[in-house]
């Protein structure tokens, strides 16, 4: 029993030092020389095959990786979420904006951290659950104010500045989803 | 060789430090937890569209819950609600072997669900089986209190490869998270501007962005601590050996000890995740971290540090 349990922990061990091999590798060494650029591109392949006959057991407890990728990169281009309610005359009013002491509509909820992950967007990509996330809320504010026909959620771009001096908007907006009184319906 | 490598991983020890991880690692993904029903999200995050944003993601594995009690709303509620017993169960170590596995259980079919899973669902995905594997309740727990109740005697050593796999796992995390950070934001190219530029992210930032500006050289001197804490992360266990062997590793040992490195980088490790928590809007990641610390003290430091705040507890009261 010493010996089995010794050598599945060895075995645990190394699978999770290749599981850990970073996903990052092909942007890492982007500007590396050859032949370490050619020698280390080669690493993602190897990777998967010596994985692939326990990828079953690593998928069942929803472990994926060792490759820990923790606020690898920060600044330039980041977002504000909004949140909006539009009335009858087709007034939008602010509910909630991501740091805006004014507008705090359910601030809690929304930032949320399991919440938050479903509408912070990182780089480009935004959850696929952010869709439903919006119907969701717009259900919520429409539950909350009965003047509303309409809820917009959207990200504004915003430029992160230079020596702590916070962040510049840009009024650019992206990931906009509206949602209707009767699209809200479940 | 074999047989020291076995040896090894035979090592027993007194219970308490993986007691406390049990209690910390339960205690805060209990809080984490009932958040969620706080906030009325739980059909949100475990239930299935129109009504939430759960299932239906990511099919693949189809999660047992779905398959034998269907796709709905109730289905994630029924699961969060037996992720937060078997969680309190675990945190008070009541029926332990059974709540800990049923814990890691839930936890990886909760995790099948919701739609984004975060580096701290991953990690405790990680580390509960391997808690649940473990005799963490030997100590500070309802198992080790009735125990004691029926006369029997009570848990004097466990098997200490849990502890040891948790203290790997966390030094693997900072290793994995310092080689893959970005030069041109937390390294000298950059200014070491990382943490200024958190601290502006309005989607993060716990203090108005821009309103700590005075203090960015400290930032940068934060970043650049980061990652010095993250880099060195594999001493640690030059620090520990040294620490473990008086006898080894002469001057530089004596240095090592004798300045207390090991403590000082562990000490590093907390401040950073306890400016994490003062300065960023991310939920559980520093305290599921730092729930995992204990991992890294030997028992008999365990009930030390328990000790010195015993003291402490009781001056500030005296003072009072």
């Amino acid at each position: 029993m010493r010996y089995v349990r010794a050598a599945l922990i060895a075995l645990v061990l190394v699978l999770g030092f290749v599981a850990g091999w970073p996903g990052r590798i092909p942007k890492m060494v982007r500007n590396w020389p050859e032949p370490w650029r050619s020698l280390a591109l080669r690493i993602p392949p190897i990777q998967g095959a010596i994985l692939a006959p326990f990828a079953p057991v690593a998928s069942t407890f929803e472990v994926y990786s060792e490759d820990w990728p923790l606020f690898t990169g920060t600044g330039g281009t980041r977002y504000r979420m909004w949140v909006e309610g539009q009335d009858k005359k087709g007034r939008y009013t602010l509910l909630y904006r991501a740091d805006d002491e004014e507008h705090r509509y359910r601030a809690a909820t929304l930032e949320y951290r399991r919440v938050l992950n479903l509408w912070n967007p990182h780089h480009d990509y935004i959850s696929d659950g952010y869709p439903e996330f919006a119907r969701w809320l717009a259900r919520r504010i429409f539950a909350d104010f009965r003047r509303y026909q309409r809820v917009r959620v959207r990200m504004e771009e915003v430029r992160i500045l230079p020596r702590g001096r916070g962040y510049a908007p840009t009024g650019h907006f992206v990931h906009e989803v509206t949602t209707t009184r009767a699209e809200a319906r479940p | 060789m074999i047989e020291r490598w076995v040896a090894f991983w035979d090592r027993r020890e007194a219970p308490y430090s993986l007691a406390l991880v049990r209690i910390l690692v339960g205690a805060t993904l209990l809080a984490d937890l009932l958040q969620a029903e706080l906030f009325g999200v739980v059909g949100l995050l475990w239930g299935p569209p129109p009504e939430g944003a759960g299932f239906g993601q990511r099919v693949a594995p189809v999660p047992l819950a779905m398959r034998v009690l269907g796709t709905s709303t109730e289905t994630g509620s029924l699961l969060w609600a037996v992720a937060a017993v078997t969680c309190l169960l675990f945190t008070l170590g009541v029926a332990y072997r059974v709540s800990s596995l049923l814990l890691a259980f839930v936890m990886v079919e909760l995790g099948h669900i919701q739609p984004v899973n975060d580096s701290i669902d991953v990690l405790l995905r990680i580390v509960v089986p391997v808690l649940a594997l473990s005799q963490a309740a030997g100590a500070w727990s309802f198992d080790a209190w009735y125990r004691k109740r029926r006369g029997r005697p009570a848990v004097e050593s466990i098997p200490a490869w849990p502890r040891y796999l948790i203290v790997l796992q966390l030094l693997w995390l900072y290793i994995s998270a310092g080689h893959q950070r970005d030069a041109k934001t937390w390294g000298l190219r950059g200014g070491f501007a990382a943490i200024g530029n958190v601290l502006g992210d309005p989607h993060f930032a716990r203090f108005e962005p821009g309103s700590l500006a005075a203090l960015y050289p400290l930032m940068c001197l934060g970043t650049f601590w980061t990652m010095l804490f993250e880099l060195s992360a594999p001493l640690y266990l030059l620090w520990l050996w040294l620490e473990r062997n008086p006898e080894r590793g002469g001057r530089f040992g004596a240095g090592v000890r004798r300045f207390r490195v090991r403590w000082w980088w562990l000490l590093s490790g907390m401040s950073l995740h306890g400016g994490i928590a003062a300065g960023m809007k991310i939920g559980l990641f520093p305290f599921g971290i730092l729930a995992l610390y204990p991992a890294f003290l030997a028992p008999v430091e365990t009930l030390g540090v328990r000790a010195a705040l015993a003291r402490w507890v009781e001056r500030a009261r005296g003072r009072s």
